[in-house]
This record gives C-alpha cells, structure tokens and sequence, in this order.
C-alpha cells in the first residue's frame, strides 16, 4: 500500500474527511432550505440534493459552472468514507457489534435515501364517488400518448415523455406508422381561444383544434401549488408526406382524434400515467370534523379494489393508514368537488423498508454498545466495592 | 485492499447512476377509454360542445355568455344531467339498445365566428370537410320559433359512426349552441323530440333570470345559478305551516321558504319549489338529493326501498330521507307531481335537527293539497 493509492486511501478513511462532508452537508441543507422560498420543494430537491453538482450562471453570461457539491456527492463520498473507514479501523468482533450494527444501520439508511432519489415515483389519482380508475396520474411529468382506438374493446398507447419532445428528439416508434417529430415546445404555457387573443401569431397546428388556438409560453413555475402545464406542436410524417401539426397540452383536456393508414388515432398530452394492476372505485369519501366545530377530525376514502380475475376486496384508506398493494401505496392525500372526489397519492418505493431496517439496526447497536459500557462500568463498580477496606483510603 | 476497491467501485457507481432517471417512449395495451366528454364527472368537452376548447380550459379563460337566458322544456324520456361551468344545460338522449346520445347547451358571448364557423367546427368533428360560404344555405334549415331565429343543422361522419344535430341561436349579445351527439341511428329516432324540443325554447323572463343562491334548484348543481330555470306556474299546492316554523320571504324561485329552529341552536331550511315537468323523473330527483349529502345514487331496482311513499287528498307524495354518513347534513324530502308539474318539500338540516323534526314534517306534509280556485 504505497503511492498514490495509498493517498487515495488516506483521504477516503480520513475522520477529517468525514467532518469536512458534515458541514458540507449542513451548508446544503441550510442554502436549500432557503432557496426552497425560490425553486419550490421539488426544484430544491433537483437542484440541491438530487444531484452531483450545484450550477450557477456567471453573473452576466449564460455559462453555467459548478460552484458547490450536491447532495448526491456530498452522501456519496459520506457513504464511501464510513465504508472505508469500516474496513480499515475496525475489526469483527463481539466487543464491537454495536458500532458495527450502528453504522451498518447508517449506511443503510445513506443507500436508502439514495435508493428512494432513484426509485421513488409519486402519482395521484382523484376518484369521484362511484368512479373507477386504473392508473394514476403524475404530479410532475406529462407525456404525449398516441392512441390507436381502432379496437372497440382496447387502446393501443404508445407514451412519449415530455423530456423526448423537450430535447426536441423524432421518435419513430416500431408500433407507429408514422414519425413524430417536435416542432414547438413550451415547457408552461397558457391557451387562449383565438377568437379572444388578438393579434396572437399564426399557429404552427394545422390539424385539430390547435388552429383555434393561441399559445402563450409563461415563466416556468416552482410552486409547490401550481403545475407547469406544457403545450407542444408535433407533426407526424407518414412515408407518403407530413400528415399535418397538431398542438397538445394537458390543457385542452381531451384527446385529437384523427384516422390514418384506416385506423382511428388519437393524440394528447396529458399528466404522465402509470396504470396499475388492478382498478379502484370509489365507494365512500369521508370528511367527518369535530362535532360543532368546522375542524376537521378525519379524511377517509372507501375503495373497492377490482382485481383483473374479477374479484375484489374492501379498503379503507385514511390519514397514517395507507393501503399497500403490488409495490404501490396508496395514501389519502387531498379531496376536492365539495367532498365529493377524493385524492389519493400513490407512491412506488422498492426500498420503502431500507429506513426502517435502518433506525432498528442503528437502535439496537446503540443499546448494545452503551449496555456493553454499563455492564463494564457496573463490573468496575462491584470489583471497587468488594475491595479489602485497608485498601480503601 | 479489495474490498476497499470494491466500495470505490461501487460508490462511484451509485454516483452516476444517480445523474440518470430513466426516460424512454413506451408501448402498451389498456381497456377501451372513453374520451372525458363522455364521462360523466368530466366538465365540459367544449371541442365537441361548444366553441370553446378542450374540457379543462373551462376552468380557464372562456368567458360563457351572461345576461338575459333562454329556456326549454326537455321531453320526459331524456335525463337531466348536472350543468357544468360552460353548460347552460345538459340531457341525456335514450337511443336503442341503452345508447345514450349527448345532448350541450351552452352559450357564448358575440357571434362566436359567425355562422359558416360554427357549422364547418361541427363539420370538423365529424371528419366533414368545411363548407364554403355560397354552401352554407343549402346545408342549414333556419326556422324562426318564438321570436328567434334558430339554425338546424344534421352532419354525420361517414360511416355513420358520429353524428351531430344541433341548433345554433342568437340571443341578445351571445350565441347558444344546442347540439346533440351519437350515433347516426341514436340521432334518426332523436331527432323528431329534437325538432320538438327546439319548439319549446324561449326567452325567460327577468323574474326567471334572477334566481336565489340559496334556491334549491332541482335541474343540476351549482352552475345552474347561471342558467334561467323556470319555474312552474299554473295550478299550486296549499298548506299549513306549524306556528313554531318562521316563514321566510318566498323568492323567486321559491314558492316557500321556513326555517326550523332545533335543540342546539341550529337551524333547518324548509324550501318549497315547482318546476315544469317531471325534472327528470322520480329516480334522477331522489339520487340529486342523495348526491348532496354524499351518499351514492340508486339504482331503479333499490329506488322502490328507499323512498315512501304516501297518499294525501289526491296528491301522490314521495317521501325521500337522506343523511350524509357522517350526520352532518340530511335531506327529509316530499316530491309531489301536480299536473304538468313537480313540487319540492325539502327540509335540509344536521342529522339531529331533522330527526327531532320529522314528525313534525310528517304531519306538516299531510296538511298539503291543491290550492282552492
């Protein structure tokens, strides 16, 4: 272990490094904190803690440089110097199974978080009484679904996320007879009858509704209570020539039908789904609040859960006690339409259990370690006790 | 070393992996979706509906027209659906075989593009190519009906699949769209109710243009506020009154209004209304009443169970009660069709306060009866 691998060694089992990442973990949490009053939680999370570096533009220019690590970074180089400096300090042993059991736990706990940066998806689905869904819908991304409903009994759904039309990318998907091919994009914008926006610049679509209708890009929002609502004019080319533009935004509300190649097509832009393995029904939304007063005491949803063989079961979902199914929980987020529809958040988080695991490891490593001193400390005390009293002062 | 080179290997691993979360076009196959218009919680599908857009944008910047309104009188076989924020009115139409066809009200301020726009936008939704302006006679019936010159017009997709008549109507500044949707064999056997039914459309009075907030209108939720309900008039019902009730003014809307004091301080509202018709029927006015206080609507089989019915010199009265599951509001209801009309009792309260006034309720509704010439 000599040269530059041994420096590398070093400085990945140093206590120092360790200290050094702390505060840089304290300065982040404290900068992201602030910045949240800008960028919104989901921006801070992206731009602070989902990442590798902090950019910033030089006052003046556009040129984005890096000026501060990431949290990715940050908990990375903080997972690997613990590891390291597991492997090299310590030894297996009973005497020290609880700081191993303690910092197994942290460790764990680190690769959960980044686990759960990685994995985690969140979606809602709002459900009117008596309403059945199977999918739910994503809080943040859209996608561009081109239907063929050709078939009276199902839809074939080829689904293009918004970052494909936003890096301006032609998708030629095997299942599409045509090409679709970006031509505008607006990652917010608002839409305006035409007929009310005077003076509004022609428009790029030439099919569907969108000539009836101006767009106007807006400044992108981070507010944790508004939604980017993006609008995008896509051409399909067929082999035999451009079959025309169609604008789509999730703010038209319902899907462009056209037919092509004697199938009927249909093409919107919509709040990203992900379509579950089972539908649900809403049987009862709840919203019981304290007898006299207007405080609301607890939210409720009663779902019928239809499985594909036809069979179902009943489900209550209210505050703290989400449903969990097929990888997916189902918790009571929001309610709306004067109680009538219910919202529910619908998270997908393999290593939901990685912090659990975690806080239990690290728990019963603290118990173990500290009962270890007590123990020798109680022994130290006997032993001084049963010593002879001339021994004594 | 090795496990050392391990964790670097790994760690760095984790790193760029966390720079990318997938995103990829995909493919799949789901059960047939209905578009939202056809959904029965979606607002409205203004693209096939109306001038405007899509159904969200109802929620954005479409102004619908205010000011004076029409009213119509719907045939007895179509059912009334909740009006939305850019529907004035909405029915559904029976067709064969349990289709439905969906029939839009709606009106918009200005001439919404002319004529020749708005019939080549119904043509557009029905893969029609637009008609030019010297077409256009040829391809609409205007006839005038009580004062007002309304536009008929009948396109079908080819193949039958789609259909659209409607009716285009100026009125004052707007223009009012009544367009029925479905099937080319729905609209055929629809279409002779139609043309009747567009007989029946008029201009509404101001005492019909200005109703309560607090009105129990039965033709649909909230939105309704905007459009003119009319309200029945001709041969009326009489009662009496418990002297512990207070009366309050009648509105316009109301033929009755009293309130009901309870044990705890709370107050009960009992509204009296008439309007023509049977408002839909006795199952859409039943499940409107359960739908405000949160509970599902019935079906016709379980209609017969929940409701009682009683005999009162002469009258058929309906008896509907209704608490939402957490007791904060129920609704103690009288439905009582008179002649070409319907009577609402309608006692709305906490669960508390109407049960304690149930009976008297039920004794107050035995004192109704046609009013004396």
């Amino acid at each position: 272990m000599s040269g530059a691998l041994g420096l590398i060694r070093d400085f990945f089992v140093s206590l120092k490094l360790t200290v050094a990442l702390l505060a840089l973990g304290i300065v982040l949490i404290f900068w992201a904190t602030l910045a949240q009053t800008d960028l919104g939680v989901w921006g801070v999370h992206e731009k602070f803690f989902h990442s590798i570096l902090i950019f910033a533009a030089i006052p003046g220019t556009a040129l984005q440089v890096p000026i501060f690590p990431g949290g990715y970074l940050i908990g990375g180089f903080l997972l690997v110097n613990l590891v390291a400096a597991h492997l090299s300090r310590f030894r297996l042993g009973w005497k020290k199974a609880g700081i191993w059991l303690t910092h197994t736990g942290l460790i764990l706990l680190l690769l959960g978080e980044l686990l759960s940066g990685l994995w985690q998806e969140d979606f809602d689905t709002s459900l009117d009484g008596g309403q059945t869904k199977n999918y739910a819908e994503s809080e943040r991304y859209n996608e561009v679904a081109i239907t063929d409903a050709t078939d009276p009994k199902f839809d074939d759904v080829v689904a293009i996320p918004e970052s494909v039309i936003a890096a301006n990318e032609a998708v030629q998907h095997p299942r599409l007879p045509f090409r679709v091919v970006p031509r505008l994009y607006y990652p917010n914008a608002s839409l305006e009858m035409r007929r009310d926006a005077a003076g509004a610049p022609p428009s790029p679509a030439t099919q569907g509704m969108g000539s009836q209708i101006s767009v106007t890009p807006l400044a992108i929002t981070s507010k944790e209570e508004e939604r980017n609502i993006p609008a995008a004019s896509l051409e399909l080319i067929a082999p035999e020539g451009s079959l025309g533009t169609w604008l789509v935004s999730p703010d038209l509300g319902m899907p462009q039908h056209f037919s092509y190649g004697g199938r009927d097509w249909k093409i919107s832009m919509r709040f990203q789904r992900r379509y579950l393995p089972f539908s649900l029904t809403l049987l009862k939304f709840s919203h019981d609040i304290y007898p006299g007063t207007d405080i609301p005491k607890n939210f409720s949803s009663k779902v019928r859960v239809n499985a594909a063989d036809g069979s179902g079961r009943e489900v209550l979902i209210y505050m703290n006690n989400p449903m969990r199914s097929a990888g997916l929980t189902f918790y009571q987020k929001s309610f709306a339409n004067e109680d009538r529809t219910t919202v529910l958040q619908v998270v997908r988080n393999p290593s939901w259990l990685m912090p659990y695991i975690a806080c239990t490891m690290m728990a019963l490593g603290l118990v173990l370690q500290f009962g270890q001193h007590l123990a020798a400390f109680g022994r130290r005390r006997r032993g001084a006790a049963a010593a002879p009293a001339e021994a004594r002062p | 070393m090795d496990s050392f080179r391990k964790v670097v290997t790994f760690g760095s691993l984790a790193l760029i992996l966390a720079g990318c979360r997938e995103s990829k076009v995909s493919f799949y196959r789901v059960p047939k979706e209905q578009d939202p218009t056809l959904a029965a919680s979606a607002p409205d599908n203004s693209a096939q509906a109306g001038p405007a857009a899509g159904g969200s944008m109802s929620d954005t910047a479409v102004p619908t027209a205010a000011g004076p309104s029409l009213t119509w009188s719907a045939p007895a076989t179509w059912t009334a659906k909740p009006a939305t924020a850019m529907r004035k009115g909405s029915y559904a139409v029976p067709g064969a075989g349990g289709e439905a066809g969906d029939l839009s009200i709606t009106a918009f301020p200005g001439a919404v593009g002319g004529l020749i726009a708005n019939v080549n936008r119904w043509r557009g939704q029905v893969q029609l190519p637009p008609l030019a302006d010297a077409d256009l006679a040829a391809a609409v019936t205007t006839v005038p009906e009580n004062g007002l010159q309304v536009t008929v017009v009948d396109f079908s997709a080819p193949g039958g699949a789609k259909r659209i008549l409607g009716a285009i109507v100026p009125f004052g500044d707007s223009c009012w769209f009544f367009k029925l949707t479905g099937s080319s064999a729905l609209i055929t056997s629809a279409k002779p109710g139609f043309l009747d039914f567009l007989k029946t459309i008029k201009a509404s009075g101001q005492a019909a243009a200005e109703p309560s907030s607090a009105a129990p209108a039965p033709a649909g939720g909230a939105a309704m506020a905007d459009t003119a309900v009319p309200t029945s008039s001709g041969a009326g019902l009489a009662w009496t009154a418990p002297s512990g009730w207070t009366a309050k003014p009648a509105s316009a809307m109301r033929k009755g209004s009293y309130a009901l004091a309870g044990a705890g301080g709370d107050a009960g509202d009992l509204s009296i209304t008439a309007f023509p018709g049977d408002v839909g029927g006795l199952l859409a006015n039943v499940n409107r009443w359960r739908g405000q206080v949160q509970l599902p609507p019935l079906g016709d089989a379980e209609l017969a169970g929940a409701v009682t019915s009683l005999s009162q010199g002469g009258l058929q009265l309906t008896l509907v009660d209704a608490a939402s599951p957490d007791g904060s509001k129920r609704i103690l209801g009288a439905i009582v069709p008179l002649g070409d009309s319907t009577w609402f009792f309608k006692l709305t309260g906490t669960d508390a306060l109407v049960a304690s006034s149930k009976p008297a309720f039920v004794a107050f509704l035995r004192t109704v009866r046609p009013a004396g010439p």
